[in-house]
């Protein structure tokens, strides 16, 4: 092989001319001449020998049979092969000069970390620019309630109001009240700024915000609800606080369910800042936050999850119904 | 004990060869001669690494690093050294690297238990008295019993009879003498005689 240096290796025949001397006239071989020279010169001249003697046992060629029927057997496995995209993009950026390195292909296990301090830095920095730069007018559009499903009364403040009465068309009402769905399914709409889906057995009221007018709070008591803005929402914070947690939205499409266990923050499109125990946490989009009650922790698992938690389905009929 | 099968295999480099033209157009970048130089390197590479790593995307991201420390490596690249060896030290230096990181050890003791499912795999079929492995069921089980050797010895395995590579050119790759290498290139095989049992005796004393 090209660059290797020279292996010196003595046949019998070699060794019996080395011992007997040559014959008169007799020309060696030049490169056996210099193999042996060079053996001869860096002192490999008796490791080489031994080392010819040992290959030439009749009795070890079994064994030589037996590795090169491993070594063929490890030849003749399975090469694997690259994705050809990957290839692909490896090429061009080795040919064109690794102008940068490629993106990590594999999610690194302990990865989170860094991502998450950065998520949450950029987070507070965006809730930091809010508070120092908004400046718009107090909200001024009408809330809408409307039937989407159920027969039953709704309770808005302190009227009950009759399917007949709120019908797809809805009810508009300049101040939001306590809202009670009881059995039925609600959509309640502020503006065109966000559409929200009260789901059965739900209760929520608002929440006068101090010191920021501007911004839409409301309480989610109880039940769930389904909320999408527009992704270029440029509207009033929107916060929505359970009995856990304090949800911040803007611009996304997410479901929060309350119950026995503490709160759900589901997130679909977007992203949130999920608040509670004196921490934000940003929540990515397909993602599910889970609160756990009083303070005994949280967990984060992908969205959906599996079918498992009941506010999955109801949100994707939402968003299809979007 | 010196194994007479430690001969020079066959050159299972001749596909890497590139025009001396190529070779000294390299160290100047010249993005003709990378094309050429990542078209015959890049699937003995990144096959190298996926053997020696086994999961697919960590052997992109390592091969990813292998071919951009080489681009970095090129403009010192001494056209008149043997490229191949060069190569594959700077791929095996990577894949050391990463076997001595934490990243490793973690999914390390991970796979543990999964290491274990394979071994005892691996030996009920060594047991079958009437086994006569084929040639493709045969390097499915060499396969196996290659993962489960000791790094050091893995990669001495996968230079020699993957690559084709000298012992002295592995050597100079391990930083070990060629003596050394020899050595542990015959213990590696004693081991996967070891391993495969007598399922393989079978078959070798019956060709």
């Amino acid at each position: 092989m090209a660059g290797d240096r020279f292996e010196p290796e003595l046949s019998e025949a070699e060794i019996a001319r080395l011992a007997g001397g040559m014959e008169s006239g007799a020309q060696a071989d030049p490169a056996f001449r210099d193999r042996l020279r060079s053996a001869f010169v860096a002192g490999e001249l008796e490791s080489s020998v031994k080392r010819r003697s040992r290959e030439a046992v009749p009795g070890r060629k079994a064994d030589s049979l037996e590795a090169r029927d491993l070594e063929r057997a490890l030849r003749n496995s399975p090469e694997p092969a690259a994705r050809e995209a990957y290839r692909s993009d490896l090429r061009t950026r080795f040919v064109q000069g690794f102008p940068t390195r490629m993106r990590e292909v594999r999610p690194r296990r302990r990865s989170w970390s860094p991502v998450l301090v950065g998520t949450l830095a950029a987070a507070a920095a965006l809730v930091l620019g809010f508070r120092l730069l908004w400046t718009s007018p107090a909200p001024t559009a009408l809330w809408r309630v409307a039937f989407l499903e159920g027969t039953g009364p709704v309770r808005v403040g302190d009227r009950d109001l009759a399917p007949l009465h709120l019908d797809r068309a809805g009810e508009r009402f300049a101040e939001l009240a306590v809202l009670e769905s009881h059995k039925n399914r609600l959509a309640l709409t502020w503006g065109d700024h966000l559409r929200m889906d009260v789901l059965p057995q739900t209760v929520i009221e608002p929440v006068q915000v101090e010191g920021d007018q501007s911004a839409l709070e409301l309480r989610l008591v109880q039940g769930e609800i389904l909320f999408e803005t527009s992704p270029d929402y440029d509207g009033p914070p929107i916060h929505v606080t359970t009995p856990d947690s304090m949800v911040r939205i803007t611009g996304t499409c997410l479901g929060i369910l309350v119950f026995d266990g503490g709160t759900c923050v589901c997130v679909e499109n977007g992203s949130v800042d999920v608040s509670y125990g004196g921490e934000s946490h940003s929540v990515p989009h397909e993602t599910t936050h889970l609160i756990l009650q009083d303070g005994q922790g949280s967990k984060v698992v992908p969205f959906p999850a599996h079918g498992a938690d009941p506010h999955v389905d109801p949100l994707r009929e939402f968003v299809r119904y979007h | 004990m010196q194994d007479p099968s430690l001969e020079e295999t066959e050159d299972q480099g001749a596909a890497l060869e590139l025009s001396t033209e190529v070779l000294q157009a390299l160290p100047q970048l010249d993005p003709e001669a990378l094309a050429q130089f990542f078209d015959a390197y890049f699937d003995r590479v990144y096959g190298y690494v996926r053997r020696l790593v086994r999961d697919e995307h960590l052997t992109e991201d390592l091969t990813q690093d292998i071919f951009l420390h080489i681009h970095r490596a090129l403009p010192s690249y001494d056209p008149a050294r043997d490229l191949r060896p060069w190569v594959f030290t700077i791929a095996t230096n990577k894949v050391r690297d990463f076997w001595r990181s934490r990243r490793h050890r973690d999914s390390q003791r991970e796979k543990s238990v999964e290491k274990e499912a394979v071994a005892e795999t691996l030996s009920a079929g060594s047991e079958r008295p009437d086994s006569r492995m084929d040639g493709q069921e045969l390097s499915v089980q060499v396969r196996s019993a290659v993962d489960e050797l000791p790094e050091g010895m893995r990669v001495t395995v996968m230079l020699r009879a993957y690559e084709g590579l000298s012992f002295e050119a592995i050597g100079a790759i391990l930083d070990r003498n060629e003596v050394a290498v020899r050595k542990r290139y015959s213990r590696a095989l004693e081991t996967l005689r070891g391993s495969l049992g007598s399922a393989y005796r079978s078959r070798v004393e019956g060709s």
